[in-house]
């Protein structure tokens, strides 16, 4: 994973190719000995009471050499190669012909050229390598020893996205290894460009997290700030990149998403080419993207894989489910108990017909519906999956049909809790949006309840206001719809082909603006149509 | 900090201005679906009789309806069964027979819904301005509710059931909706009656309903007694005062519905003279479209000339004779359907001029096309409109000839396109 860490032809930044960001606290240098013995101790007293640390030595030709890696970490083919070079393939004296002290750089350069390797002289980054599953040569005689990369985590194949699925366009997905997912980055953003750097974080857990971005089109204010929130992050343990979604986003206390978290490396890489950035976290599939704004989260990954003018009636269908999934439980009572007027006149007797029989006032019908919805959707998300289709069945059969014929509640309004519930899914494959959505809901059917349209648009402000105050990194949350930047609507409320993109968002992107530059296709002249000489001697001998 | 505690306030306050106890739920409603107003005996002096019809929404959604048996009490009852029941107070105002139904009906009043407000024959002869008052004064009723004068008793029409739709006002509603402009009916909201009564010189209108025997009837609801239904007659003509001064039957209705650019579908029948006999040929109305044009005269009084564009396509030839529609029959065709159009504005523009009513707007008109004159005629439009000249013309078009060019059976088949 070393390739990572490489300076990847970046003339505006310099990467340190020795070893991750010092980002945890600083420690002293303490070099180790040239005496095998001595380390070998040292060491042993580093890693007291770890069982499934393994200390192996052996002899190349002569000289000691010992080995240190944890157990089930080390790939065993590459170890077993390690071993095979340096106890079979060297020739005897090999090791000793050379100075004391060139042992390990004679190892590297030629016996081992082929692994990630690394010289390493301070005991403290032996122990993090150690640590983070790198197996350590320490070389009898030498005061420098040898990090090879051989690591070989348990790690679950690469798979289809769970939370954004897409029909159309790449199936693969992040998964848990950073390695895996920088590879799937890097592997369809070819550019040099596209710099990285590495921040260990967490006191205890050592996580790694990878800051992308396209260096020439990122925002360079905007990616030091990023570099800021990150160096300031003292935490014990990061296991998933939502901590660090919280700890470094602009506001926590909102339930809007103000950073992107995707499973998807084409999404990914849009972002990056937008100019946002990517935090790739260890341990995590979801890969963070920002500076977010709300229209991000109405647009599906496969809105870019279909003609645009299908995308303009899944976009405005996406719109009005949203609306839908806020709005209506809330405008369906406010509707029956304040503004009976302003029901059509055929639905007004059926509504009042069915609520005929409903004991409870219709705010409480509806809270008692929405809230049991609310139940059955934690609890399918937690209950193991065999239990599932038994607490499906329970759940939406015998408590839907069940409250109405017992006159509980009134089948119109099972509807309407159905149809908002069901639009809530239809938000794309964006979760976070999904769960904000569920808040909104509950705050303006209890408006609606309460106070009628009137509290309805009072909420609905009040929700407004706040998410215009939003911002993420620094870019307005409902950019460019507020501040409007008319250009950048076209990909909005509906998407413009993709000829028309030709400029990045300019709050977003900081430098090479231009995205695309090509002209919309034609039809081909009319010299090389086919039938073209046919359709002339018609024209002529209708003359 | 100050800000915070601002917000919050606002928020608060704001949300105590209205809150729960303004909350009804609508099940707590009495949905009142249509209301009839009579004049009637009260104390001794002329009161008002009251009538509202109120939806039983619990039996419209079960689908009791009609087949339940229920139907509409009598006065002041209530049946439980039916779609619809009727209840009817008199009092010296509307309000006040209003308030004595609070002791037979269950639940709140609940007006926002009315369709249909139906005026009786002596209410609308007495003038409907008094009764326009409740309507106008509060918001609970819309503007855009229907309004019809009945023949006789108003509340005889919301005690009826309907044979088809849940109750009469309904039957009414749907038919104010959905056919309007068709044949001879004319509907008429609030808004639009008003609209005329404010102008002051054009005459409102409304539409005629009765009770009139049911024709088509199953045996079940000749087991029920339901001989009557109701039906649209006509047109109801009131003065600038809102007075009823007379009514147009159908045919006049058709006339009027002609010039003011009301009509909309509608099927001419005209004889077609064909080997010496007369044979009536049925034309389908596509589009009708009339200007009112108005000139001063040298003796100073308007002239208007009606100029109708109309365009029909051929629906029906009644006739034995299999003799193909040519060109020449159809400009024949076109002429006698221009001259029955004319005819029937000329009727209906005779009798309003007899009876003084203004219905067509012509003053509207006047003041429209020549305002400058318009303050000399204000005052004396009543006096003018008896005697003004209307020129009439009519331009016929009928299409769709094609579609059928002979009748059935034809021996000449095949001959025309040669």
């Amino acid at each position: 994973m070393l390739h990572f860490l490489r300076s990847i032809n970046s003339k505006a930044k310099k990467i340190e190719s020795s070893g991750p960001k010092e980002v945890p606290p600083p420690h002293d240098f303490k070099g180790i000995s040239s005496n095998l013995a001595d380390n070998e101790a040292d060491l042993r007293q580093e890693f007291a009471n770890i069982s499934d640390i393994v200390f192996k030595q052996f002899y190349a030709g002569e000289v000691k050499i010992l080995a240190v890696w944890f157990d089930g970490l080390i790939n065993n083919r590459v170890s077993q190669d390690v071993f095979r070079a340096l106890m079979l393939d060297i020739p005897e004296k090999q090791l000793l012909e050379v100075p004391k002290e060139e042992r390990t750089d004679l190892i590297n350069q030629h016996i081992l050229p082929f692994y990630e390797t690394q010289q390493v002289k301070d005991l403290a980054e032996i122990k993090r390598w150690i640590l983070r599953s790198k197996m350590i040569l320490l070389v009898d005689g030498c005061s420098s020893s040898l990090m090879i990369d051989a690591e070989s985590r348990p790690q679950r194949s690469i798979s289809e996205p769970v939370v954004e699925p897409t029909v159309l366009g790449p199936h693969d997905g992040f998964i848990e290894n950073i390695g895996v997912n920088t590879a799937l980055i890097r592997s369809r953003l070819g550019d040099a460009m596209l710099q990285s750097e590495d921040y260990i974080i967490g006191r205890r857990t050592n996580t790694q997290v990878t800051l992308m971005y396209v260096a020439d089109i990122a925002n360079p204010k905007i990616i030091e700030e990023v570099r800021k929130r990150l160096t300031r992050i003292d935490i014990d343990g990061i296991l998933d990149s939502s901590y660090i979604k919280e700890l470094i986003q602009d506001r926590t206390l909102t339930i809007f998403p103000l950073m992107k978290s995707t499973e998807r490396p084409d999404a990914a890489v849009a972002d990056l080419l937008e100019g946002r950035f990517a935090l790739v976290v260890d341990g995590s599939p979801q890969v963070l993207t920002a500076p977010s704004v709300f229209i991000e989260f109405m647009q599906a990954t496969d809105d870019y894989y279909m003609s645009p003018t299908v995308v303009w009636f899944i976009r405005a269908l996406r719109y009005l489910s949203i609306f839908v999934a806020t709005n209506l439980p809330g405008i369906y009572v406010g509707l029956i108990t304040f503004h009976q007027e302003m029901i059509p006149i055929p639905l007004v007797f059926t509504i009042a017909g069915t609520r005929e029989v409903v004991p409870f006032p219709a705010i409480v019908d509806a809270l008692f519906l929405l809230i049991v919805f609310e139940i059955l959707w934690e609890s399918s998300i937690r209950l193991p999956r065999v239990v599932g289709a038994a607490i499906n069945i329970v759940g939406a059969l015998i408590l839907g049909e069940a409250a109405v014929q017992s006159s509980l509640v009134s089948p119109t309004l099972v509807i309407v809790i159905a149809v908002s519930a069901v639009a809530n899914f239809a938000l794309g494959s964006r979760y976070d949006l999904a769960q904000a959505v569920r808040v909104i809901r509950l705050a303006i059917l209890v408006a609606g309840g309460m106070m009628g349209f009137y509290g309805i648009a009072l909420v609905s402000l009040f929700f407004l206001l706040h998410m215009a105050s939003l911002r993420s990194f620094g870019v307005p949350y409902f950019e460019p719809l507020a501040p409007l930047i008319t250009r950048e609507l076209k990909d909005s409320f509906y998407r413009a082909p993709l000829w028309s993109f030709k400029k990045r968002p300019v709050l977003i992107a900081g430098r090479d603006t231009t995205r695309i530059d090509t002209p919309p296709p034609s039809p081909p002249d009319e010299h090389c149509t086919a039938g073209a000489d046919s359709k002339k001697r018609r024209q002529k001998g209708g003359k | 900090m100050n800000r915070i505690v601002f917000v919050f306030l606002l928020v608060t306050m704001s949300a105590l201005f209205c809150g729960c106890w303004d909350r009804v739920e609508i099940d707590d409603l009495e949905l009142v679906i249509g209301d009839a107003h009579d004049l009637a005996d009260y104390a001794g002096k002329t009161g008002v009789q009251t009538t509202f019809q109120i939806a039983n929404p619990q039996a419209m959604v079960s689908g009791l309806g009609a087949s339940a048996g229920g139907g509409a009490g009598g006065e002041g009852g209530g049946n439980g069964g039916g779609t619809f029941w009727v209840v009817s107070e008199r009092g010296e105002t509307i309000r006040d027979s209003v308030s004595k139904m609070n002791n037979r009906i269950p639940k709140q009043l609940f007006l926002g819904h009315e369709r249909v407000a139906v005026f009786g024959e002596k209410a609308a002869r007495s003038g409907l301005t008094p009764f326009f008052d409740r309507l106008t004064r509060s918001r609970e009723s819309r503007d855009t509710k229907f309004i019809a004068v009945s023949k006789g008793n108003a509340g005889r029409i919301l005690e009826l059931e309907s044979p088809v739709s849940q109750s009469t006002t309904q039957a009414l509603n749907t038919i104010f909706e959905d056919k309007d402009g068709w044949e001879g009916i004319l509907s008429v909201n609030m808004a639009d009656f008003l609209y005329r009564l404010s102008t002051g010189i054009t005459s409102p209108v409304a539409p005629l309903v009765e009770v009139v025997p049911q024709t088509s009837m199953t045996t079940k609801e000749k087991k029920e007694g339901m001989v009557n239904t109701i039906a649209l007659t006509g047109l109801a003509i009131f003065d600038t005062q809102a007075k009823l001064v007379d009514t147009f039957n159908e045919r006049e209705t058709m006339g009027l519905m002609w010039v003011i650019n009301r009509a909309k579908n509608r099927v001419l029948t005209i004889p077609h003279v064909a080997g010496g006999k007369a044979e009536p040929i049925s034309l389908n109305l596509t589009i009708a479209k009339s200007k009112i044009k108005v000139d001063i005269e040298d003796n100073g009084l308007p002239v208007f000339e009606i100029k109708m564009q109309i365009e029909f396509d051929l629906l029906e030839h009644f006739s034995k004779h299999q003799e193909v529609i040519g060109v020449g029959l159809i400009a024949d065709l076109e002429k006698t359907a221009s001259t029955q159009v004319i005819n029937e504005i000329e009727a209906v523009l005779k009798k309003s001029q007899e009876l003084g009513t203004d219905v067509f707007g012509f003053g509207e008109e006047v003041r429209r096309q020549q305002h400058r004159d318009w303050p000399q005629y204000k005052e004396h439009w009543q006096d003018i409109f008896p005697i003004v000249n209307v020129a009439i013309q009519c331009e016929t078009q009928i299409h769709n000839r094609e579609l059928s060019v002979e009748p059935p059976g034809s021996r000449t088949e095949g001959e025309w396109h040669q």
